[in-house]
């Protein structure tokens, strides 16, 4: 199911030309723009103009928003104008993730970043958040979108901005759709209709139409999407603002597509396109929509011709899911036109782009919303206790006062007051210590709360890891282990069987579909860890890795004899696994260490490779850290980074194992 | 006459390999279990040549199974039968008194050649175990070796308890916290199995890490 993947993206462009000219057309606008900017002399209004520009144009014309962005950026460097310097850059980043270009985008979000909060304007990082948010989503990262978009939500909440908190929110439902919680999604776009509808905001209405739309197509329950999809039709036939209409169009076309419907999809699509190319948008999505009812339609040349592109695109622009179900539908195509080997080929790239990762970071995903949802109340109770603390530090002040005065009085009346002094003191020393303990409790609620959101998150993904690897030994495997016995047992009964081509071949793909299984149950969840603990799993991890002969591990292990619970051992484990992965892909290593001391409670894990290294504080949101960080934080360790470009890069976690996540006795 | 007991409960399994003994002369499959706990209970009642077992049964490990088996039995064969291929269970089955090693994917001849092999009284891998095992051996130079590998940070904090610096101006000079530094040291102490200071820089010495 493909869900639009620009519309996160939309929202914010969208928003700007809302607040700076509601409802009116775009053309003239431009145009009134462009004469106000002739006459507009080099201060921060000429800045703000061109960037209304920048928004405007950037419907139809990426490139000449690029053009005025970087205009209004050089000015507003020149006449220092921070906020505008602010401003351009984030427009700039908008303009390049429109455009696919994910490094410029990104880095012009953060040097955006670093000058609002050197601002203190809270309200332009929200948007920085949620543009995050489009970042990470239009790369199908969905779990670091969520992230972005519940930050930016958070923030325009506590500004009490309704009107800009209701764009990640949006952006939150798009996700939910995504890693298909369809359901949750539509009881959010509902909810989230009744309060645009209240405020009788029309493009925001269509928007939940377009998410209702969406899901229960998604859900295959066509009639309720119906009166969604006439509202959203009807709304975008009389509408100019092009980021919504191709998504639109595309979901209509799409509703059409489930209901057989296959001429009308087409117009539909066709229309869609046509509004993403005018847009200047990513146009793969539309590209495959058209070919794939091609194929519907037995045009197999036309469907050839969009797939095509779509897969050119897709490539470029790094869309994994859609790029996925490209693959699918090309592999469909080409058995259709009778090239079976390039169609073998086309769904074995899908089966393994829909590999077991996916799937599993989507649930990975959803659960952690779950938990982020149900974490509020906790919230509140570490709001309440600060709020304590605050009142108690009042109240130690008060105390220095009573106690500077007892000292002046001290001076007359000498030894009665010396013993209050002291009783005071006691009580001072008293509130002090309950003040700290006060402060520490905030820390260990705060600490939990971290803890029981990622909680659930990873024990719900390393479970259902678990149950989907069972399933496939016991399942799958045990089906393909029996047809090829009972080959094997046919082929020693009719021996002339045995040496007939297709029949040998039929039992060597039968071995192949087999040892396939086994291979990716073995990477959801290694049996060695589960039956022989965590330096059993890993030993063979790094044997496997040597084995390639590109990497040289090797493995000590101090005081590990004792299994730990296991729990804490798969989580050991997938961090080492994800920093191996790390190391074999960017680090350019060619030796490593991995080194393991327990020293009774005390855990620390040692990975050090000889590769080139590179900037631990600027990197470490990238490269996959932030989720070894967060399963560090999980157990509550320390994690430490230090890397020498050219000399390599030691990562150094400490553990504490409390009795939840320590030794566990070996039961056998 | 061989007289085999199978053990797994995958249905389909156990109707596989007993289509693939039928026509095999000298070989029976006399009785199948389910779970641990039926085969622990046949083999109070009768004697068997080969056990093959599955090494994920649903009321007990496999390998569990094979330790329970061999306290009081010491003649059966047995041979796994399993669908992971992993070195660690291998090692550790074949620890436990185990025979001969067969994944589920095997042909025909294959398991006819395993039985035949541990009747003799030799031990059976099949291609995909022994390429596990030799893909362990290969890393073994790197296991065993007698020095301990130091990481770079250990070697540096090494290098200055040698020059006789004292944790706190280690963790300064090295820009750490002082407990990493002390982790470093007792991690240091750990391998090279040394009870004090001293003791892990004469160690050290000998294997001229340090001056």
């Amino acid at each position: 199911m493909s869900v639009s993947i620009r519309i996160g993206l939309a929202f914010l462009s969208t928003l700007s030309v809302l607040v700076s000219a509601m409802a009116q057309p775009a053309d003239p606008l431009v145009d009134s723009l462009k004469q106000a900017l002739r006459s507009a002399k080099a201060d921060s209004n000429r800045v703000k103009l061109l960037m209304d520009l920048g928004n405007n144009v950037g419907y139809y014309d990426a490139k000449a928003a690029l053009d005025y962005a970087h205009r209004g950026l050089g000015l507003s460097k020149k006449i220092k104008y921070r906020l505008g310097e602010g401003r351009t850059h984030y427009l700039l980043s908008n303009t390049y993730l429109d455009l696919g270009d994910y490094q410029q985008s990104k880095t012009h979000l953060d040097t955006a970043a670093q000058i609002f909060r050197a601002l203190k304007r809270p309200d332009m990082l929200g948007k920085i958040h949620n543009a995050r948010g489009n970042w990470h989503y239009l790369q199908s990262e969905l779990w670091q979108a969520a992230r972005e978009y519940g930050q930016a939500v958070d923030l325009f909440h506590r500004l009490k901005d309704t009107l800009l908190e209701v764009i990640p929110y949006q952006n939150l439902i798009a996700v939910l759709g995504e890693t298909k919680n369809y359901e949750r999604a539509i009881t959010r776009s509902k909810r989230l209709l009744a309060i645009v509808k209240q405020r009788g905001d029309s493009l925001q209405m269509a928007y939940s139409y377009y998410y209702l739309s969406n899901n229960y197509i998604a859900l295959n329950q066509l009639n309720a999407a119906e009166p969604f999809v006439a509202l959203l039709l009807a709304f975008v036939q009389q509408s100019k603002d092009y980021s919504l209409a191709a998504d639109a169009y595309n979901v209509i076309g799409l509703y059409h597509f489930k209901r057989k419907d296959y001429q009308r999809a087409l117009g539909f699509y066709q229309q869609a396109l046509e509004k993403a190319l005018r847009g200047d948008y990513q146009s793969a999505q539309y590209h495959h929509a058209i070919g794939r009812t091609y194929l519907r339609l037995q045009d197999l040349p036309a469907a050839g011709e969009y797939l095509h592109r779509a897969e050119k695109e897709a490539l470029s622009t790094k869309a994994k899911d859609l790029y996925d179900q490209i693959c699918r539908d090309l592999g469909e195509y080409y058995t259709q036109v009778g090239k079976p080997a390039l169609a073998y080929q086309y769904l074995q790239k899908y089966t393994h782009l829909n590999d077991s990762i996916l799937v599993a970071e989507t649930r990975q995903y959803s659960s952690y919303l779950e938990a982020a949802f149900a974490d509020k109340k906790r919230e509140s109770e570490i709001l309440r206790l600060k709020t304590q603390q605050l009142e108690k530090d009042l109240l130690l002040k008060k105390r220095n006062y009573y106690l500077l005065a007892a000292m002046g009085i001290l001076a007359l009346l000498g030894i009665f007051f010396a013993f209050k002094t002291r009783y005071d003191r006691n009580q001072r020393q008293l509130l002090e210590q309950d003040k700290k303990l006060q402060a520490e409790r905030i820390l260990s609620l705060e600490k939990e709360q971290q803890v029981i959101s990622l909680q659930s998150m990873i024990t719900g993904q390393e479970s259902e890891r678990n149950r989907i690897a069972k399933d496939l030994h016991d399942g799958l495997g045990g089906l393909f282990s029996t047809v090829k016995m009972y080959f094997s047992t046919l082929a020693h009964e009719q021996p002339v069987l045995g040496t007939n081509p297709l029949f040998q071949k039929s039992i060597e793909l039968t071995h192949t579909a087999s040892e396939e299984l086994r291979r990716i149950a073995h990477n959801l969840m290694p049996e060695v860890l589960l039956k022989l603990g965590l330096i059993n799993a890993i030993q063979d991890l790094c044997n496997q890795i040597n084995t390639g002969r590109l990497l040289n591990i090797s493995l000590q292990a101090y005081g590990m004899e004792a299994r730990l619970n296991p729990h804490t051992e798969i989580m050991l484990y997938r961090i080492v696994q994800e920093l191996l992965n790390n190391i074999i892909k960017h680090a350019q290593a060619t030796e490593v260490i991995i080194q393991f001391n327990r020293h009774d409670e005390r855990l620390s894990i040692t990975i050090e490779d000889n590769g080139r290294g590179f900037n631990a504080s600027e990197d470490k949101a990238g490269a996959g850290l932030s989720t070894i960080q967060s399963r560090v934080n999980y157990l509550n360790g320390e994690l430490n980074i230090d890397s020498t470009q050219g000399v390599g890069t030691t990562v150094m976690m400490e553990f504490y194992l409390s009795l939840q996540h320590g030794t566990h006795p070996a039961h056998r | 006459m061989v007289h085999i007991l199978l053990i797994d409960d995958h249905p389909l399994v156990t109707d596989g390999i007993k289509t693939m003994l039928a026509t095999q002369e000298g070989i029976v499959v006399s009785a199948a279990a389910k779970t641990a706990k039926e085969a622990l209970n046949l083999l109070e009642q009768s004697t068997f040549e080969i056990i093959l077992l599955d090494l994920s049964l649903p009321d007990m490990d496999g390998l569990v199974l094979c330790s329970e088996i061999r306290k009081n039995n010491q003649s059966s064969k047995i041979i796994a039968l399993t669908s992971t291929n992993e070195t660690g269970i291998i090692t550790q089955f074949l620890q436990r008194g185990g025979n001969g090693y067969l994944l589920k994917n095997m042909e025909r001849q294959e398991l006819i050649e395993a039985i035949e092999q541990v009747q003799l009284g030799k031990i059976y891998l099949c291609k995909g175990a022994n390429e596990k095992i030799l893909e362990q051996y290969r890393n073994v130079e790197v296991a065993t070796q007698q020095a301990p590998v130091l990481t770079r940070r250990e070697k540096e904090i090494l290098q200055l308890l040698n020059e006789g610096l004292t944790g706190p101006q280690i963790s300064k000079q090295l820009f750490l916290s002082p407990l990493t530094v002390e982790t470093h040291r007792k991690n240091l102490m750990q391998k090279f199995e040394a009870n004090s200071l001293q003791m892990l820089l004469k160690l050290a010495r000998q294997q001229r890490l340090i001056e």
